[in-house]
C-alpha cells in the first residue's frame, strides 16, 4: 500500500499512476495506447480524463479497474497496486461504462440489482433497502419490476449507474457515462454523480469523457489525453486561464465546402477546429491566434474560396480551446483522423 | 480463504444460482425444446437398433445416453459458453471488477444448471422408457445414485475448466465446443457400449480420457443390466479421480486465462 | 429486379458468408472442422449399426449402405438449416447489419440465398470428405463392404436430385428465417427441431417402414424422403425403383415447400416492418 503525507495525516492517493505504458499487439506493428501516463487523484476529487476516441482513456480505466495489466509502470488505486493487489482494489471500486448495460434481460431491474449487490456480499435486507433508495433517487422506481430487456436506453443507463453505486464504492470509475443519452437524461445523471461525490459520500470519481461541457461542468481537475499521452492536467478554470493571453475567434461562413486547413502552419496560429453543417450549408470555424491581426490574414485568404462570412465573434476560452492549443486541432479532426487510419 | 470471504463467495454462488433458476423458469419454450429435441434424435437411434434387430436393452442404452447428454449440453452451453455470453453483454466485466472468486460464479451456474437440467433429464428418461418400453433393472438404487452424482461432479468440473477457455477465446472456443459435440458423443459411447469387441482398441483408449464414458458405462450397468457395486467399482474410482484432478485444474486454468487476458488485453473484447 | 443485381447480391453474400465463417480460424483448422463433425456423426450411427448387428448375429451390408448414403447426404440439411437459422440472429444482433442489407437495392431474399449457397458449398466439401473417410474406416478398417460402383454412379440423376433437394431445403430455411425475424433467441432450438424432425422421419438412417403408421404419413409428406431415395438409387441402382414417380413427388413437395417458405417469409417481413423488428436487439 502506498501512502502520501498530507495535511490529513498519512493518506493514500485515491489513484496514482507512475509512467504507465500499455502496448497492444497491432495488425502490422505494436500500438502504444498509453505512453508514460502519470497522474494522481486525491480522495473526494472528481477527476476527468478528456480526449477524443482512441486517446487511451478506456485503456487507463481498464488498467485501474484491474481488467488489464500495464505493460510497464505502476498504478495504485486506494493505495493498492492494481497488478499485485487486484483483489483489494476490487473491494473499494466500482465501474460504470456508458453504452453498456450489464445484467440479464429476463430479470427485472430490481432482481438484477439484487444479484449485483450479492457480488459485494451485501446482506439481503440492506441490499433491498439500498436498491429501493437508489431507484427512487435515480427516478426509475416505477420500473422496478420491469424486465431489463424492456427498459429504454436511458433507464438502462440509470440501472447501470445504480449498480455501480450499490456497493458504496470509495472510488467510482465512469467510462463515458452519458454516451448515447439524451440531453436531459445526461444532465440529470451528471448532477446526480456530482451530488453523490460531493454531498453524500465524499467518494472519488474518475470520469472519462469526450464531451467538453461534461468535463467542465463536473470535474475538479481535468487531464487532457491524446494518443496515449497526458498533455495537461489542472482545474478546468486554470487550464482555460492559461489561454487568456491568446485570442480566440469564432466565425461562421456560408458554405459547407469552406476549408480552413490552410491555416495549419501559418505564423501566429496556435490551432483551429472546424465543424460542417450539411443541413444549413455552413461551416463553423474556431481559431486560436497569438494576435488579433493574424485573423485578418486568415479572412483575406478565405475570400479566395468565394464564401460569405456570416458572423465573426471573439470567444472566451473553453476546454476545447485548451485541447486545440495543445494538439493544434479540434476533436472533430482528431476523430476524423482516427477513423481514417 | 477466510471465513467471511467464504460466506461472501457462497452468497455469490447462491445469487448466480438464483438467476439461473429464474431464467430457466421464465423461458418455458426452452423447457419444451430441451425435452422434445433430444427425444427426436434418440428415437432415430432407437429405430436404428430396431432395424438391425438388437435386443431391447440397447434402446435403453440410447435413452441413458440421451439423458446424460442433457447434462453434458448444459455443462458445455449453459455454463462454459455462458461466460462467452456474459462477456458479450458486459457482465463478465462486472464479475471481474467485483471482489469475488470466479469459481463462485461457476459454482452457482453449475448448481443452477444442474437443477434445471434434472427436470429435463428425468422427462427425457421417462419419455424414452415409456415410448420405447425399455426394460429397467435397478437393484442397487444407491449405487445408481452414487454413479450418477459422481458423473455429474466430473462433468461440471470439466465444464468449469472449459469456462476459462470461453472467457478468453470466445468465438474460437464456441466453435471448438460445437466441433467436439459429435466426437465426444462418439468417443464416450453415448449411444453404444464402448466396451463392445467391435470398438477398436484406440477408440477405447481415447474414450477412457473422458469422464462421461465411465459415468455412462456405470449407469448402463446399474440401471439397465441390473448389475451392482461390485461391477462398477472401477467406474467409481475413475470418476473420483477425474473430480479430484479437474477441480483444482479448473481453478488454475481460470486464474491463468484471466491473467493472460489481462496481459493481452482480450478479456473484455467482444465478438472476436 | 435486374438479373445483374440479383447475381451481384448472391455473389456478395457468398463471399460474406465465407468470410464470417472462416475468419475465426486458419484454413487448416477450418478444414478439420468441416471434416470432424460429419465424420463423427457417421461413426456414431455406423457403430450403433455395427454393434447392434453383431449382437443380433448378422451384419447386412445393404442396410449399411442405406444409412451410409442417407447420413452422408443429410449434411446438406444440417448445413443449410444451420446457416439459414443463424444468419438472421448473427446479422441482426451481433453484426447489426441486417437493417443495412434490408435497405440496399439487392433484396434480402437473394442475400439469404447467397448465404445459404455458402452452406451448400461447405456441405459439398464435407460430403466428399465424409464419403472418403467413411469408406476408409468402414470398408478398410472394419471390413463392411461398401457396395458402390464409383465409376457407375448416375451423375446426371444425382445432380438433378441435388439441385431439387437444395432448393427444397432452402425453402424450409426461408420458413426458419421468417420465424427468426419475428422472434428472438429461438434460432438454436428451431434448427434442432427441424433438422431432428427431418432426420427422424426422412428415412435418413433407418427404413421409414419401421415408423408407426402416422410417422410413415409424415415421412411421405417430406421432400427429403424422396430426395434420399433417388440419391441412393443414383449410387446403388437397386432393382424395381420408380425414379420418375419419386422425382415427381420430390418436385411436388418442393413446390409446396417453396410456396409455404415464401409466404412465411413475406408475412415475417411485413410484421418486421410493422413492429420494428428488423434491427431488434437481443438480450440474455
Amino acid at each position: 500500500m502506498r501512502f502520501l503525507v498530507s495535511a490529513r495525516g498519512l493518506m493514500p492517493h485515491a489513484v496514482e499512476t507512475q509512467n504507465v505504458v500499455r502496448v497492444f499487439k497491432g495488425n502490422h506493428k505494436p500500438v502504444k495506447a498509453l505512453d508514460k501516463v502519470s497522474i494522481t487523484i486525491e480522495e473526494g476529487e472528481i477527476f476527468g480524463l478528456l480526449g477524443p476516441n482512441g486517446a487511451g482513456k478506456t485503456t487507463l480505466i481498464k488498467i485501474l479497474t484491474t481488467l488489464l495489466l500495464p505493460t510497464s509502470g505502476e498504478a495504485y488505486v486506494g493505495g493498492f497496486n492494481v497488478a499485485k493487489e487486484a483483489h483489494k482494489v476490487r473491494q473499494v471500486i466500482s465501474l460504470v461504462s456508458g453504452g453498456e448495460t450489464p445484467g440479464y434481460g429476463i430479470l427485472s431491474a430490481n432482481e438484477n440489482l439484487w444479484f449485483f449487490s450479492q457480488l459485494y456480499g451485501l446482506p439481503s435486507s440492506t441490499a433491498k433497502a439500498e436498491i429501493k433508495r437508489l431507484m427512487a433517487d435515480l427516478e426509475f422506481d416505477e420500473y422496478a419490476k420491469t424486465r431489463m430487456s424492456k427498459l429504454s436506453t436511458g433507464y438502462k443507463q440509470r440501472l447501470n449507474l445504480a449498480r455501480g453505486l450499490l456497493n458504496n464504492p470509495t472510488i467510482l470509475f465512469l467510462d463515458e457515462p452519458t454516451l448515447g443519452l439524451d440531453v436531459l437524461t445526461s444532465k440529470n445523471m451528471r448532477s446526480y454523480i456530482v451530488d453523490w461525490a460531493k454531498r453524500e459520500k465524499k467518494g472519488t470519481v474518475l470520469l472519462t469523457t469526450h464531451y467538453m461541457a461534461e468535463a467542465d461542468e463536473m470535474c475538479d481537475r481535468v487531464a487532457i489525453i491524446d494518443r496515449g499521452r497526458i498533455l495537461a492536467c489542472d482545474s478546468p478554470l486554470r487550464l482555460k486561464q492559461n489561454l487568456k493571453e491568446n485570442v480566440i475567434i469564432k466565425a461562421e461562413v456560408s458554405s459547407v465546402q469552406a476549408d480552413f486547413s490552410f491555416v495549419e502552419g501559418m505564423k501566429g496560429v496556435i490551432g483551429y477546429s472546424q465543424t460542417r453543417s450539411i443541413q444549413t450549408d455552413t461551416t463553423s470555424f474556431k481559431v486560436m491566434v497569438t494576435e488579433e491581426r493574424i485573423f485578418s490574414n486568415i479572412m483575406s485568404k478565405l475570400e479566395e474560396q468565394n464564401v460569405k462570412i456570416l458572423s465573426v465573434n471573439k470567444a472566451e476560452p473553453t476546454l476545447e480551446d485548451v485541447y486545440i492549443s495543445l494538439v493544434g486541432r479540434g476533436f472533430e479532426q482528431e476523430e476524423g483522423a482516427a477513423h481514417e487510419t | 480463504m477466510k471465513r467471511e470471504e467464504l460466506v461472501h463467495n457462497l452468497k455469490v454462488a447462491y445469487a448466480r444460482l438464483w438467476v439461473r433458476l429464474k431464467g430457466g423458469y421464465r423461458e418455458p419454450e426452452w423447457l419444451v425444446a430441451e425435452l422434445v429435441i433430444p427425444v427426436i434424435t434418440l428415437s432415430a437411434y432407437v429405430f436404428l437398433y430396431k432395424m438391425v434387430n438388437a435386443p431391447p436393452e440397447y434402446a435403453g442404452f440410447v435413452i441413458i445416453g440421451g439423458t446424460m447428454m442433457a447434462f453434458w449440453a448444459n455443462v458445455l452451453w449453459g455454463m462454459s459458453a455462458q461466460f462467452y455470453w456474459e462477456k458479450e453483454v458486459g457482465n463478465l466485466e462486472v464479475y471481474l471488477v467485483a471482489p469475488i472468486s470466479r469459481m463462485a460464479i461457476l459454482l452457482g451456474m453449475a448448481i443452477g444448471g444442474f437443477v434445471n437440467t434434472v427436470l429435463r433429464a428425468v422427462a427425457i428418461f421417462i419419455a424414452g422408457i415409456l415410448i420405447f418400453q425399455v426394460p429397467i433393472a435397478i437393484y442397487e438404487p444407491l449405487t445408481a445414485l452414487l454413479i450418477f452424482f459422481l458423473t455429474i461432479g466430473a462433468l461440471y468440473a470439466l465444464g468449469m475448466m472449459f469456462a476459462s477457455l470461453f472467457m478468453l477465446y470466445g468465438r474460437e472456443a464456441w466453435h471448438t465446443a460445437s466441433l467436439l459435440q459429435e466426437p465426444i458423443q462418439f468417443l464416450s459411447g453415448t449411444y453404444f457400449p464402448t466396451t463392445s469387441q467391435v470398438v477398436p482398441y484406440m477408440v477405447q483408449l481415447l474414450s477412457s480420457l473422458i469422464p462421461l464414458t465411465f459415468g455412462l458405462d456405470g449407469i448402463r450397468k446399474v440401471a439397465i443390466l441390473g448389475q451392482g457395486i461390485s461391477d462398477v467399482w472401477l467406474n467409481i474410482i475413475a470418476l473420483v479421480v477425474f473430480i479430484v484432478v479437474l477441480l483444482p485444474l479448473a481453478r488454475l486454468a481460470l486464474n491463468f486465462m484471466e491473467n493472460l487476458g489481462k496481459k493481452e488485453g482480450r478479456l473484455t473484447l467482444r465478438w472476436q | 429486379m435486374a438479373i445483374g443485381t440479383i447475381l451481384r447480391t448472391i455473389k456478395q453474400a457468398v463471399w460474406l458468408g465465407w468470410k464470417v465463417e472462416t475468419n475465426w480460424a486458419d484454413p487448416v483448422v477450418f478444414a478439420i472442422y468441416y471434416l470432424i463433425k460429419p465424420v463423427a456423426g457417421l461413426l456414431i450411427v455406423g457403430f450403433i449399426f455395427l454393434i447392434g448387428s453383431v449382437v443380433s448375429g448378422a451384419v447386412n451390408p445393404e442396410l449399411f449402405m442405406f444409412l451410409f448414403i442417407g447420413n452422408s447426404f443429410f449434411i446438406y440439411v444440417v448445413q443449410i438449416m444451420m446457416t439459414m437459422t443463424m444468419l438472421i440472429h448473427e446479422d441482426r444482433a451481433h453484426y447489426e447489419v441486417l437493417k443495412h442489407i434490408y435497405l440496399t437495392p439487392g433484396s434480402l431474399q437473394w442475400y439469404i440465398v447467397g448465404r445459404a449457397l455458402n452452406g451448400v458449398m461447405n456441405a459439398s466439401v464435407s460430403l466428399l470428405l465424409t464419403l472418403g473417410l467413411g469408406v476408409a474406416v468402414f470398408q478398410y478398417g472394419l471390413g463392411i463392404p461398401i457396395q458402390i460402383d464409383w465409376l457407375n454412379i448416375d451423375f446426371g440423376l444425382l445432380s438433378l436430385t441435388l439441385l431439387l433437394g437444395i432448393v427444397c431445403f432452402m425453402a424450409i430455411g426461408f420458413i426458419l428465417c421468417g420465424i427468426n425475424i419475428m422472434t428472438s433467441k429461438v434460432q438454436f432450438m428451431l434448427n434442432e427441431y427441424v433438422s431432428g424432425t427431418l432426420y427422424l422421419f426422412g428415412g435418413v438412417v433407418f427404413l421409414p417402414e419401421l415408423l408407426p403408421q402416422w410417422g410413415q404419413h409424415i415421412s411421405n409428406a417430406l421432400p427429403i424422403t424422396y430426395f434420399l431415395r433417388i440419391v441412393r438409387f443414383s449410387f446403388l441402382h437397386q432393382g424395381s425403383f420408380d425414379v420418375q414417380m419419386n422425382l415427381l413427388y420430390l418436385v411436388a413437395t418442393m413446390i409446396a415447400t417453396i410456396l409455404v417458405g415464401l409466404a412465411v417469409f413475406k408475412v415475417a417481413m411485413f410484421k418486421a416492418r410493422r413492429d420494428g423488428l428488423i434491427d431488434k436487439k437481443e438480450e440474455y
